[in-house]
């Protein structure tokens, strides 16, 4: 394989990378927000803490 | 010279010195050990949160030194410390690189910080925004054109050097990801570059807090400091932690504004490769500023408008006070995983693998960084004040 190929494969890779990294950051966006909106409606509360049902199941 | 920097190494030498954990490319998520991964990540989050609760009261009514340490130590150096002593353990075992697929620090750190949006009121993002804007372009101009100037002085590659200086000066693994597209390097300069961020993150969570309570810096100037010159948001954010609420919030949103910059860098790389280097490589595009623009950034504002309005039309003060106690203790979690799986990302491997040239340049960049984000820092968010909640 020439220097050249072997570049242009790692350049696939790296694109992989980036493409992984984006495609998670909106997941955690998402999520971040999902919980905050859970958490301003009253769907969690305390109750879902480490000290309450979450801490017991635990 | 190392694989780092050697364009010429050998396929099988590459193989050999590449440590791919570091940079997760998806493919280890479709693997069944990215669960058992993610099971170590809690149990040692489950560790660092019982040892928070327990180690003051053991050291209650010891020496007063013993019984200062156990009361001032914060969840943050608990989880990144069952963090590392978990990383211990699963490479003694040779588990370590098979589970890294769940050890998830960008989606841990990244989801606290929405969360976190929504405990910090719109006035204090809209307060501090300009400073953070100038403080980041100022400190990203200097610390990349320093680092690029030094590196090519020593002699490193141009690929491996856009990678260092974009990490160093923009936010660590996810700026040197952005960069390595941008600029096509080899898979395993990103490996590189993304472990040194690591390993000169880590000793700044504990560092620069003390060197803050040193130096006497306010809450403002410190986070700003912490968020302007650590490299990864996950250490940016512990620090912050450690160092107090008021902190975190200057630090999160001074890292915000740096991680919203990298588009601009990363298109100035891809023009200037494009242009100077490789000149059959693919021109920049403007829809790029948006592809690459990081969309936590925006979660974390919608996150801080929404609370502020949403939290106004509450009468009940006690109602308000329930529904910001369990955002805070939900990025508090999301933190807590993100800690302790920097820890279990830390490794000495990439300062061996990619010889005294690129860790030189780093080191040297990292302590430009300290210097320039101080002064920067203390210029801009002097006098700066948080409201009280």
């Amino acid at each position: 394989m020439s220097e050249l190929d072997r570049g242009a494969t790692a350049s696939e890779d790296t694109d992989a990378a980036r493409s992984f990294a984006l495609s998670e950051d909106w997941l955690a966006t998402v999520v971040g927000l999902v919980v905050v909106l859970l958490a301003l409606g009253g769907v969690i509360d305390s109750s879902w803490l480490l000290d309450g049902w979450l801490g017991d199941l635990l | 010279m190392s694989a780092a920097d050697t364009p010429a190494a050998s396929p099988q030498a590459e193989r050999d010195a590449l440590d791919e954990s570091v940079v997760e490319d998806g493919r280890g998520v479709r693997s069944p050990l990215f669960l058992a991964g993610l099971a170590v990540v809690l149990l040692g989050a489950l560790v660092a949160r019982w040892l928070a609760v327990e180690v003051p009261t053991w050291t209650d009514g010891a020496a007063s030194w013993l019984a200062d340490i156990g009361a001032n130590v914060d969840y943050p150096v608990y989880a990144v410390l069952a963090g590392l002593l978990l990383n211990a353990v699963l490479h003694g075992a040779g588990l370590r690189d098979r589970l890294a697929a769940g050890f998830r620090t960008e989606f841990f750190i990244k989801t606290g910080l929405v969360v976190l949006g929504s405990t910090v009121l719109l006035s204090v993002i809209v307060d501090a925004a300009a400073r953070s804007v100038l403080q980041g372009v100022l400190l990203i101009s200097g610390v990349f054109a320093f680092t690029w100037w030094f590196a090519g002085r020593l002699g490193v590659d141009d690929k491996l050097r856009a990678l260092l200086a974009t990490a160093v000066a923009v936010c660590g693994v996810s700026a040197a990801i952005a960069a390595a597209g941008a600029v096509r390097a080899r898979r395993e300069q990103l490996a590189y570059a993304a472990g040194l961020v690591i390993v000169f993150a880590l000793p700044s969570i504990f560092v620069l807090p003390a060197l803050a309570d040193w130096f006497g810096l306010s809450d403002a100037v410190a986070g700003a400091w912490f968020g302007g010159n650590i490299d990864t948001t996950a250490a940016v954010t512990a620090a912050g932690a450690i160092q107090g609420d008021d902190a975190l919030q200057i630090a999160a949103i001074v890292k915000g504004t740096q991680n919203a910059l990298i588009g601009f860098v990363a298109i100035g790389l891809t023009a200037y490769f494009a242009f100077k280097v490789d000149r059959g490589a693919e021109k920049p595009r403007a829809i790029e500023l948006w592809h690459r623009f990081p969309k936590f950034v925006l979660g974390f504002v919608v996150a801080s408008i929404v609370a502020t309005l949403w939290l106004d039309q509450i009468s009940d003060a006690a109602r308000v006070d329930e529904i910001k106690n369990v955002t805070k203790v939900f990025s508090t979690y999301f933190f807590t995983l993100a800690f302790v799986a920097i820890g279990l990302e830390f490794k000495v491997k990439p300062l061996r693998d990619a010889g005294w040239r690129p860790v030189a340049a780093f080191g040297a960049a990292t302590v430009f960084n300290l210097a320039l984000a101080l002064l920067l820092a203390s210029v801009l968010f002097h006098g700066f004040e948080l409201p009280s909640t």
